[in-house]
């Protein structure tokens, strides 16, 4: 007899348990109670990096426009932020997964060959910021001008030495655009890293590199490198031209830059993406993001819906065929509709 | 200097700098979780603190995380951090005899001791350093690269063969994922995953904790070995006098190859411990089976390395490694911009980070203490029970890392590989220095290339540091010839006789 209340109890539980579980299971609430339980931001970049940093400030700003749940930031990397995305696409289209990422990764996944996954397979949450290159050589190079950098260039194509961190990455694509649109070539040598390129031009290895303004204020504050020009059609620091203004062949594709988008799964209802996007813009207004923004040398952008995506179509021709062109991207974007511009 | 280290005695300052420090060592002491991790979350989360503050935590966490890397690899054999893969070449042994406290003191004074030697070299001779240090580019570090391939063959502990063999094998694995220059995949065999590479840190979790773990499994219950013993836990001044050479020399070698850019502790420590090997004639017991000079060299050179990274960064705004990539972004956030100039127009901060690290340093002596006091308790478990509680710890150590099941897969792959290798006694060593190395060593020979345009010696003439590197190197392999190594040893006693002369020359006149 004993057994079999025991039996019995153990059974009761086990329904108890299930029940419990299937309605935690149950979890897709109605669209205007969202969000109820935390919201997991996945961050295609590594822990410290400047994407990383981007997300680790802005993301509890939108928090606090949420409600009462909390936003936590991951870092999955890896695949050039191709495994992050996958696990993001894995997730149900509930809003509860966001996606950090960047056009440098998301964008050129196609055409590099990493992944089948694009920009098209999420929708846009938020394009939230650009960080605009610079072309940067030591104080005591020859060139005083970006003019004098092409000339020279042209005069011996392939012997100047140029710095960049890793295949595809915004130096590499920066390089790439700076010799195709001036018609001039440099010996492009990729160093493993940000940090390693501007150590290896301080120290006279190379000659000429392009980094986010960030990376290299300092040094220029210092009076230890010359800033030629920024890769945008405005000025954005005093003093330094910008690129399109001097060379106008440049400003068909600038300003150019490495941009940092929040996206969700392809399937997240309006309302959803409708909250998520109202937070997001109104973060952007936070004065605490606008400290970061100057801190950083970020432009900000803030572009959603159709201006998202016209943002984003935009930006894909002019790099996906340098790097097709470059040998470096293994597959034709033609491939994958993206024409030339 | 001192005016700066009168105004820390903010309490608030110190007691965060001990939480950081305790977190630090605890994290450090745990495979899967870096300092890495734990300072990018901190920069978060100290957001809106004052900038005494954050900086106290995150600089407490760094100096305790390095040190926590060894109280792993020492108790069980897996180094909570690449850069303490040497500490437990003998210091699980000691372990293994009764000789753990021994063990782990010595590694935390080491730390200590490092981490104040690293620190005398940023606090004084930081410009001049960091000018050196920009001089090395792509043939220099492809020449320390050779070096610490080269340390490969005195890692042997049986067979010279084997242990190429093996360092082999980790170059071979090494060469997995992108390539370096192009982008393109090379053995992924399609995987996505493999994009990356096996990843280093899943890999040593395998190779050392998992695999020790199904050693430890096969020994019959009646068989196994518990150490009761534990012995001191304050190692005696004696045996530290006697290391004091080995010490100098160790934190050299760390503080400066902490101040090359993207270089790191783990080579640091590699070379250290080959230097120990080398250079001490009389160990306590032979390297490999106990020797305590093979974990005070790894220890003091990896906290040596703190203070030699932190040059590129406050002199140049260079981060030097990981954790001083996090930490550029921590003082970015406080509206610090560490570069050329900090030192010129705010040399009471750059006094200020210097007395956070001198107590940090304190602190964790003190901590470490305490800490391994409790985790040393751990060696009197029985293994049946030990064993799965650290399998488990495999595990969510090796997701942690990405929080990617992948990882876990390369972790129980190399762990049952690892095994293997235990059996037919081919040192696992070396296959982890040519995973770090080979990397490394593939993008510096082929920027070397790309650089010379093809040209390499023609080019390497002009660069005399690179030549002094790669002759060093070659003098190491020379040197295991024995009348190469006859003829050598003449000639430097004939060049310093010379040398004596015209210095006793000189003298007279």
């Amino acid at each position: 007899m004993k057994k079999i209340s025991k039996l019995v109890f153990l059974f009761t539980m086990m329904l108890a348990v299930s029940i419990v579980t299937f309605a935690a299971g149950q979890g897709e609430q109605p669209a205007e109670n969202y969000p109820t339980k935390e919201i997991e931001a996945v961050i295609t970049w590594g822990a410290g990096g400047l994407t990383d940093t981007i997300a680790r400030n802005f993301l509890p700003l939108m928090e606090e426009r949420l409600g009462d749940v909390a936003i936590v930031p991951q870092n999955k990397t890896g695949a050039s932020g191709a495994i992050g995305s996958q696990y993001v696409k894995g997730q149900p289209a509930d809003g509860y997964t966001l996606l950090v990422t960047t056009t440098e990764s998301a964008g050129v996944w196609n055409v590099m060959g990493t992944s089948d996954l694009d920009v098209k397979d999420f929708e846009p949450i938020i394009l939230l910021s650009n960080l605009i290159p610079t072309c940067y050589v030591r104080a005591d190079a020859p060139w005083d001008s970006v003019e004098e950098l092409i000339a020279d260039a042209k005069s011996r194509p392939g012997k100047i030495i140029s710095g960049y961190a890793a295949p595809g990455s915004l130096g590499h694509v920066s390089a790439l655009l700076f010799s195709k649109y001036s018609e001039s070539q440099f010996n492009m040598v990729p160093f493993g890293g940000g940090g390693k390129v501007s150590a290896a031009l301080l120290g006279g290895h190379v000659e000429v590199a392009f980094n986010p303004l960030i990376s290299v204020m300092e040094n220029y504050k210092a009076g230890k490198i010359k800033i030629l020009a920024t890769f945008s059609n405005e000025t954005i620091l005093e003093g330094v031209p910008a690129l399109g203004k001097i060379e106008p062949s440049f400003s068909e594709v600038l300003p150019y830059g490495v941009m940092v988008m929040i996206l969700v799964n392809k399937g997240t209802s309006e309302p959803i993406k409708e909250k998520l996007t109202n937070a997001a813009l109104s973060a952007m207004e936070d004065p605490k993001w606008k400290e970061i923004v100057d801190k950083y040398y970020i432009q900000m952008i803030g572009a959603t819906g159709a201006d998202f995506w016209e943002k984003i179509n935009n930006w894909k021709p002019t790099t996906t065929w340098l790097l097709f062109d470059a040998g470096v991207a293994t597959k034709s974007p033609a491939d994958f509709g993206i024409s030339r511009k | 200097m001192f005016a700066t280290l009168l105004n820390m005695f903010d309490l608030n300052i110190i007691a965060l700098a001990a939480l950081g420090s305790l977190s630090g060592v605890l994290i450090g002491a745990l495979p899967g979780l870096s300092v890495t991790m734990a300072t990018a979350l901190l920069v978060s989360l100290t957001f809106s603190w004052p900038m005494e503050y954050a900086l106290s935590m995150i600089i407490g966490v760094y100096t305790g995380g390095v040190f926590g890397g060894s109280i792993s690899a020492v108790l069980l054999n897996i180094p909570g951090a690449p850069s303490a893969i040497c500490t437990g070449f003998d210091g699980y042994p000691l372990a293994k005899q009764g000789k753990a406290n021994m063990a782990l003191g010595l590694a935390r004074i080491g730390s200590f001791i490092g981490g104040l030697i690293g620190l005398f070299f940023l606090a004084v001779f930081a410009p001049p350093i960091s000018e050196i240090a920009l001089k090395f580019g792509p043939f220099e570090y492809l020449g320390l690269i050779a070096l610490g391939l080269i340390t490969i063959g005195n890692l042997s502990e049986g067979s010279f063969i084997k242990a190429i063999l093996a360092g082999l094998v980790g170059l071979l694995l090494s060469t997995v994922g992108m390539d370096p220059v192009h982008g393109i995949p090379r053995f992924t065999f399609g995987s996505m995953n493999l994009l990356s590479g096996i990843g280093l840190i899943p890999s040593l979790i395998g190779f050392f904790g998992l695999a020790e773990v199904i050693v430890q499994m096969r020994i019959p219950s009646h068989k196994q070995i518990i150490s009761k013993q534990l012995g001191s836990v304050v190692p005696k001044l004696k045996t530290f006098l006697n290391m004091i050479p080995l010490i100098i020399r160790s934190s050299f070698i760390g503080a400066w190859i902490g101040a090359l850019p993207g270089v790191g502790g783990t080579i640091a420590s590699f070379l250290a411990y080959d230097n120990a090997k080398k250079t001490v004639k009389n160990p306590s017991q032979p390297f490999g089976k106990g020797a305590l000079e093979g974990v005070v060299a790894p220890e003091v050179a990896n906290n040596a390395m703190i203070g030699g990274a932190m040059i590129p960064l406050l002199t140049l705004g260079i981060p030097g490694d990981a954790v001083t990539a996090v930490m550029m972004g921590a003082f970015i956030v406080h509206g610090l911009n560490p570069g050329p100039l900090l030192m010129i127009n705010s040399p009471e901060l750059f006094h200020f980070i210097i007395s956070l690290f001198l107590i940090s340093n304190i602190l964790f002596l003190f901590i470490g203490l305490l800490v391994t006091k409790y985790f040393t308790k751990i060696l009197s478990v029985r293994p049946e029970t030990l064993m799965p509680i650290v399998s488990v710890l495999c595990f969510v150590g090796a997701y942690a890392i990405r929080n990617s099941l992948f990882d876990v897969i390369i972790m129980v792959a190399t762990g049952i590989l690892g095994y293997f290798f235990k059996q037919i006694k081919f040192p696992i060593g070396p296959v982890v220095i040519g995973l770090v190395l080979g990397l490394m060593a593939d993008g510096e020979l082929r920027r070397v290339t790309m650089i010379s345009e093809g040209d390499i010696l023609g080019t390497l003439l002009g660069k005399p540091i690179a030549i002094v590197i790669f002759l060093f190197a070659l003098l190491q392999v020379t040197d295991q010839f024995p009348f190469i190594r006859k003829k050598r040893r003449q000639l430097t006693i004939k060049i310093k006789y010379f040398f004596k002369i015209k210095i006793a020359d000189k003298l007279v006149k």
